[in-house]
């Protein structure tokens, strides 16, 4: 059967050319644009470690200080944090609130964090340094590998100087040691001279559904007084401490945020911080999401494949309208001699499936080279045999799909001749 | 003769429905995916009010200030001390607008909110403060008054101008010259309002302006070498000639040395100017700017070379079944380039429909995906003007854009029709008859 059709092919194979060079061409960038897709499936589908159901930030602002109600405090004053955390036990007292978490540039789904690097050996890594108060873990559910509860985590943070304890993340752990329970092993934090031994490791966490790097975080315990003293904090940058809650399950509603907010915006106010917004954490994540680049180029990209099918879709319908009616004497034929209407119907479309198969051994082989001059982007998987059969055996099968719809209605026009009348173009 | 082309070719059309239908799709589509790259295109670069100017714009954004013995360096964007002693005493420009950088606004004001006295709403808003050329450098709409002056400018008067739509947020109505807003509890007398500003114009976009002289957090900055050098502003110079981007590049590097005298903490340097295309182009897809040239053309060549390969299969099937007419016409002494002449002429035909279609469709596509392919970048997405894109007529209907697509239905049609129908006709009369 395939013999024959290749015979087929091969004797028009002049109007078959142009739709062997557009296969051609479309089968490469199919292929790239289908390991595109794949890797960014594979990537969003790894862990990111934060449960944010019933998750709320309070985000605190600070009065500009040419506001008629501008406090001056004394330089060197404790009042401004005073007022911070007389903002937070406001929170925490609020009936619907399970438990508070404090942090500093060490929220998921933001730009913002604080880099550091860690040394196993001679082996460096860059991660991502998160402050965060013992009950964070408590409000994002996160809990040890080894199934320890976050309380138990959150109880193991060791304090930002002092300290030769060190939590750190699956990711570090997996990247540094290849295995998770390396509790007790020692590491070396920044420009430390003295080796840090880890007391827990945590799930996995990462920034994002994107992110690959993020995902090699340390913790240490985020403590006001500790922070304000190693940074010559001013009161400016007592925003940036980041203040979310977990509220009692079952209490959740559309717009429990802004009730939440008009409901305490009185009380959330202490000398010149206020909290300007209560967002729910999904939202946040919703919008990081949505604006992300990469939430960008996967929709550009889904409309350029759009394109480039529809193309082949129309190339493929249109050539073989044309065939069924120059073939009208031969398909007769093939039917006064025996051939049955849905064996008619196969002959056509698997003359078309076998020109994307012929146009797919050229076309892999461009890609082939392409791999090989590593345009890849390995940063999610290294590009290994497994994945380039995945992704041509994919853009195989999306081709074919759309080449068995176009094939479809020519082919069933061709099946339906009578042979009389097919003949009779003889 | 054409006229009897074309009747031909109609019928021709009305003959083959499905050919025809198949054919005007396939250009359709090709047409639509470049006519939305050169829609863009020409909304992003055109002069397009209140960016009138663009063609003459250049712009110096980034200040790093190196502090003396390699303690560190503060990379940023231009201060309010470096916009007064380098940027205002430039000879060359016809005038400089400094703003606020929309971008670092979030990290060092944070929210803003207003609110009219006397009314409940209090809008978060998004506020740009700017010096009193900018309103000359770029033409907003006036609705109402005036914009703030440069005495109001100089004493950093709390001026404010609103746009049409937040003036009836705040008022529920756009008369509201010299009446009082607070700008975060702050007290600001209303100087103008403006015609909205889509989100395309990402310079100047924004609800509010103000004078930047009146905002603390940065004036507060300006006897401060280290923030006062390199802080959150931006210089939009307008050129007199765009071919003067040379000259001030050399004044710009005289001025920054001479400022260097006046500083004992540390050094200052600036990116040359960069011309108003560069800027977008280089920050379209954070590459630099000859690589974003390279891969959208490798694009652009996809987006025709696909369709013509289309289009040039359903042509050679076509012209199979014509190579009987071709023959007979030839016999009767047409010569080639009649022939080739008429197939281009009835393809043409074909085509410009499909073109009025293409055209079409890429506007539902750029409207569709406006956010994607009209914001700034992802920050102004994520600040919210992003929802702020809308589009005018003016902005897609106009002739250049017309041109465009003229343009590619040539191009097409000549790639897509010529070698088929080079190949028919080349066919031996006696073959030909024959067929």
């Amino acid at each position: 059967m395939i013999k024959h059709i290749l015979k087929l092919i091969w004797s028009q194979f002049r109007s078959n050319t142009w739709v062997l060079a557009e296969l051609l061409v479309v089968f490469v960038v199919l292929w790239f644009m289908t390991d595109y897709f794949l890797m960014q499936g594979v990537l969003m589908h790894r862990p990111v470690g934060y449960k944010l159901d019933n998750v709320y930030q309070a985000v605190v602002s600070l009065r500009s200080s040419d506001n008629p109600s501008f406090i001056e405090y004394e330089e060197g004053s404790e009042e401004p944090m005073r007022n911070l955390e007389r903002i937070v036990e406001r929170i925490r007292q609020h009936p619907d609130v399970e438990v508070v978490g404090l942090s500093y540039y060490s929220l998921p789904y933001t730009h913002s964090n604080i880099g550091n690097g860690v040394w196993r050996d001679s082996t460096r890594l860059n991660i991502r340094y998160m402050l965060v108060s013992p009950d964070y873990f408590r409000v994002f559910g996160i809990g040890s590998i080894l199934g320890g509860s976050p309380e138990e985590l959150g109880a193991k943070l060791p304090g930002m100087k002092n300290t030769t304890d060190i939590v750190i993340s699956a990711g570090i752990a997996e990247t540094l040691f290849g295995r998770t329970d390396v509790i007790g092993s020692e590491l070396y934090s920044g420009g430390d001279s003295v080796p840090r031994h880890i007391v827990a490791v945590t799930e996995p966490v990462r920034n994002d559904e994107y992110s690959i790097g993020h995902r090699h975080v340390a913790f240490g315990l985020f403590s006001l007084p500790e922070l304000a003293g190693e940074e010559e904090m001013v009161e400016e940058d007592l925003t940036n401490v980041q203040i979310t809650f977990r509220t009692r399950p079952g209490i959740a509603s559309a717009d429990y945020a802004g009730k939440f907010l008009r409901e305490m915006k009185r009380q959330l106010m202490a000398g010149n911080l206020w909290v300007s917004d209560i967002r729910s954490y999904q939202k946040v994540r919703a919008d990081y999401l949505a604006n992300s680049p990469e939430t960008g180029s996967r929709k550009l990209f889904s409309a350029l494949g759009a394109f480039f099918l529809v193309n082949v879709f129309l190339a493929v319908i249109g050539t073989f309208w044309f065939r069924v009616r120059r073939r009208r004497s031969e398909l007769g034929l093939r039917m006064a001699v025996g051939s049955s209407r849905s064996g008619i119907q196969g002959l056509m479309i698997g003359e078309g499936l076998l020109l994307l198969t012929l146009a797919m051994l050229p076309a892999l082989l461009v890609c082939l080279n392409l791999v090989w001059m590593d345009v890849l982007s390995t940063t999610v998987m290294a590009a290994g045999v497994g994945r380039f059969l995945t992704v041509s055996l994919l853009t195989w099968s999306v081709l074919a799909f759309v080449i068995f719809l176009a094939t479809w209605y020519p082919s069933r026009k061709a099946s339906r001749l009578e042979p009389a009348e097919a003949l009779h173009y003889e | 003769m054409y006229k009897q082309y074309l009747r031909q070719a109609w019928q021709l059309m009305k003959q083959n429905r499905f050919f025809s239908a198949v054919y005007i799709i396939g250009t359709g589509l090709a047409i639509s995916m470049v006519m939305v790259m050169a829609v863009v295109y020409h909304i992003r670069t055109a002069n397009i009010a209140p960016e009138v100017n663009r063609d003459r714009m250049c712009y110096v954004t980034n200040v790093s200030f190196n502090m003396n013995d390699d303690k560190g360096h503060l990379n940023s964007c231009v201060g309010p001390r470096f916009a007064k002693e380098v940027m205002y005493n430039l000879k060359t420009p016809e005038a400089v607008a400094v703003a606020t950088m929309t971008q670092m606004m979030p990290f060092t004001v944070g929210d803003v909110f207003m609110q009219a006295p006397g009314h409940d709403e209090a809008p978060k808003v998004s506020l740009m403060g700017c010096n009193d050329q900018f309103w000359r450098v770029y033409a907003f709409t006036f609705e109402e008054g005036k914009p703030f002056t440069e005495a109001d400018f100089q004493s950093g008067l709390p001026r404010a101008v609103l746009t049409e739509s937040l003036s009836r947020k705040l008022f529920r109505k756009t008369e509201v010259t010299g009446q009082t807003v607070l700008i975060n509890d702050v007290k600001y007398i209303v100087s103008g309002v403006v015609a909205d500003v889509s989100g395309v114009a990402s310079d100047v976009c924004a609800d509010v302006w103000i004078p930047y002289t009146s905002m603390a957090v940065i004036m507060n900055k300006m006897a401060d070498e280290k923030e006062g050098s390199a802080n959150i502003l931006v210089a939009n110079i307008l050129l007199r000639d765009a071919d003067d981007i040379g000259l001030l590049k050399d004044e710009l590097a005289q001025e920054v040395k001479r400022y260097n005298t006046t500083l004992t903490e540390g050094q200052v340097t600036c990116n040359d100017p960069v011309s108003y295309v560069d800027q977008m182009v280089g920050s379209l897809l954070r590459m630099d700017v000859k690589q974003t040239y390279m891969t959208l053309s490798i694009v652009l060549l996809l987006f025709l070379l696909v369709p013509a390969l289309n289009l040039s299969g359903l042509n050679t099937s076509h012209m199979q079944d014509r190579i009987p007419e071709i023959g007979v016409r030839k016999a009767f002494g047409a010569p080639r380039g009649t022939l080739m002449s008429q197939i281009f002429v009835e393809n043409m035909l074909l085509m410009l429909p499909g073109g009025v279609a293409g055209l079409l469709f890429s506007y539902v596509l750029v409207f569709l995906f406006r956010n994607l392919l009209l914001s700034s970048g992802v920050f102004a997405m994520q600040m919210g003007t992003g929802g702020s894109i809308f589009l005018s007529a003016g902005m897609l209907l106009n002739w250049e854009v017309f041109l465009y697509a003229f343009v590619v239905c040539l191009v097409l049609n000549l790639l897509s029709s010529m070698v088929p129908a080079w190949r028919a006709v080349k066919v031996n009369i006696t073959e030909a008859l024959n067929a």
